[in-house]
């Protein structure tokens, strides 16, 4: 599950832990990166939650102690709530124009505090594990990745060549049942901002997306999407978290 | 003529519900039954609606737990945990109105969501959050543990609960409605009725801008039958039952004792009622009030407060109800409820489990203390 390589003493000591948006940083460090970090993704293994996390702690001990902990679990609650599947299409209450989207004036309606609830309730396994791995590591420096947001257009899946059959059928569903653009980006918001304000509370550094990877309405690009995968972000869009999250690991206090 | 027929007075050979001496329930509370006629039967088919003060939270509850079709018309979404659905009050009444206390609000009600009437003041400033634009709905004040995020926000989810409002008053077939209070308080510029006075539950009070109203039985009859004809004109085959709320004025405005107020309020209601019960066909009057303030029942249904109702007289209350309009003997009894279970602590627990849920009201007037 780990790919670490040997760490010269002066180096932070750098550990990524996180679910599937950890590949594409995972990516960009291995094709580029000389700098030793250590990757311990959820999805590499197939542990439980618990013994997930008790494992990276017993491989951490002593000398190895990470001195920055990034995290990124969860983040994809957007794109779950962002589908209509077999449930009624709906519009999101917000602050400006009352409502996402505005024109939908027959659609059930769900103000902003019910889907903030509805998310933050999705996001409590996560929370749980963020807190455990804070809790275990006093002392050092947190960050936390922040998840890409939509893509303002969903491909087809006859886009892309040479795709998975699992991605090919996932493809197929969201185009089938993917809400509106503006909705889907409002939900992703809705998730950023609590994650936000479960990091400030714990004092934990936020590594947002990068403003090169998105359009000027806030969208992911193409460019920097998973291939025949629009909810994860690519290489390239690894390689510009990468950079963000070394600087921030290596800035002086 | 013999002299036999010739009665010695006139009350000579009446019922037996007429004289307090013969009441069964002297002897066993659990017996007092004081209905004495229903005008129809409802049916598990039927789509009942509910509106009114806090008590009228129970019948469409109980109505759903013993298998009548309680009609939500505004859901919330398949995608609301019912956690967070209940937190933010859908399916607690029929549509999201919250509570109705008087007939004045369910008139007002009516014509605001027919586009009858549009008030002046349409949202009020919660706080200080979101950079102060976070508004609650003064018609509804407390529909949402914090409020709107924004006046736009409201807007949008008003139209939509109205939507709701008139499926439930054109698709429904009975309507259930719980006469709570006869105090108000009216906006100066408009006579928009308000359920809570600004300052309780968001907005600010200036007393040049409302005035208190205490709606007497003339008013309270006008209101209640002007909303009933409403619907009726609507949907003419909607049948009605009115009920009072047996709990009392948390709060009066009145310069006198909260109970003093309580039992003119109660008899306003019931007045009203009554002459509305006469007024229209298919209509009729359910004794709530009566069961569970009867003196029959010593004061048992009512918790320490002296205010709640306990679930054994909701009970009662459902039970008395099912008898009559679903032709329901038996249905879970006050003898039922007070069985011992399997365990003394787990009888307990589930007691106390049940209590909470049942008294777990969304009762607004609540908020209303002297406290500053």
């Amino acid at each position: 599950m780990d790919s670490s390589r040997r760490m010269k003493p002066d180096y932070p000591r750098i550990i990524v832990i996180g679910s599937s948006h950890v590949f594409a940083i995972q990516a960009a460090w291995s094709s580029v990166y000389d700098h030793p970090i250590t990757f311990c993704n959820f999805w590499d293994t197939d542990r439980s939650r618990d013994s997930f996390l008790d494992h990276i702690y017993k491989r951490t001990e002593g000398e190895l102690r990470p001195t920055h902990v990034v995290t990124h679990f969860g983040g994809n609650n957007h794109n779950g709530l962002g589908l209509a599947l077999d449930h009624r299409r709906f519009a999101l209450g917000a602050a400006v124009n009352g409502r996402i989207p505005r024109s939908a004036d027959n659609l059930d309606f769900i103000p902003r505090d019910v889907m903030r609830q509805i998310i933050r309730k999705q996001m409590r396994p996560w929370r749980g594990l963020n807190r455990s791995v804070h809790e275990h590591f006093v002392g050092a420096e947190f960050l936390q990745l922040q998840s890409p947001p939509p893509l303002e257009r969903i491909p087809l899946p006859e886009e892309f060549d040479q795709i998975s059959d699992a991605k090919r059928e996932f493809l197929e569903i969201l185009a089938k049942t993917a809400l509106e653009p503006k909705l889907r980006l409002a939900i992703y918001r809705i998730q950023s901002e609590i994650f936000s304000e479960e990091a400030r509370k714990m004092h934990i550094t936020i590594i947002s997306p990068p403003k090169e990877a998105l359009s000027p309405k806030g969208f992911l690009l193409r460019d920097f999407c998973a291939h025949g995968d629009p909810t994860h972000g690519n290489e390239r869009y690894g390689r510009l978290m990468l950079n963000e999250l070394l600087r921030l690991c290596v800035a002086p206090k | 003529m013999t002299h036999e027929d010739i009665r010695r007075h006139p009350y000579q050979g009446l019922p037996d519900r007429q004289f307090w001496s013969q009441d069964p329930a002297l002897a066993d509370f659990t017996q007092f039954d004081p209905v004495s006629f229903v005008p129809f039967k409802i049916s598990r088919s039927e789509r009942i609606v509910t509106a009114g003060s806090c008590f009228a939270q129970h019948v469409g509850r109980h109505l759903s737990e013993v298998g009548y079709q309680h009609f939500i018309a505004e859901p919330a979404h398949p995608i609301v945990p019912s956690d967070i659905a209940a937190r933010f009050n859908y399916g607690v009444y029929s549509c999201r109105y919250g509570n109705i206390y008087t007939a004045r609000q369910l008139l007002q009600l009516l014509h605001r969501a027919y586009g009858v009437f549009v008030p002046i003041v349409e949202s009020w400033p919660r706080g200080l959050r979101n950079n102060g634009r976070r508004v609650v709905d003064p018609f509804r004040p407390q529909i949402q543990p914090e409020g709107f995020v924004s006046a736009a926000e409201l807007d949008a989810d008003r139209a939509s609960h109205f939507r709701s409002v008139r499926r439930a008053v054109e698709e429904m077939d009975i309507f259930v409605f719980t006469l709570g209070l006869t105090e108000a308080w009216l906006d100066n510029q408009d006579g928009a009725v308000y359920p809570l006075a600004p300052g309780v539950s968001g907005g600010v009070y200036l007393p040049d801008i409302v005035q208190f109203r205490n709606f007497d039985e003339v008013e309270t009859t006008q209101d209640l039958l002007a909303a009933l004809r409403f619907i009726r004109a609507r949907n003419p085959r909607v049948k009605i039952i009115l009920t009072v709320s047996p709990v009392p004025l948390n709060a009066t405005y009145a310069d006198r004792h909260v109970f003093a107020s309580t039992t003119w309020s109660k008899g306003v209601l019931r007045i009203a009622a009554e002459r509305v019960q006469k007024e229209m066909a298919d209509c009729a009057y359910f004794p709530s009030y009566e069961i569970i303030t009867a003196p029959h029942v010593r004061g048992r249904y009512f918790a320490q407060d002296c205010r709640e109702v306990l679930p054994e007289g909701v009970q009662h209350v459902m039970r008395v109800f099912l008898k009559h309009f679903a032709g329901e003997e038996r249905v879970k009894s006050d003898d039922d409820f007070m069985q011992p279970h399997q365990h003394a602590d787990d009888d307990i627990r589930l007691r106390i489990a049940h209590v909470e849920r049942l008294l777990d009201v969304v009762c607004d007037e609540q908020s209303i203390t002297n406290r500053p």
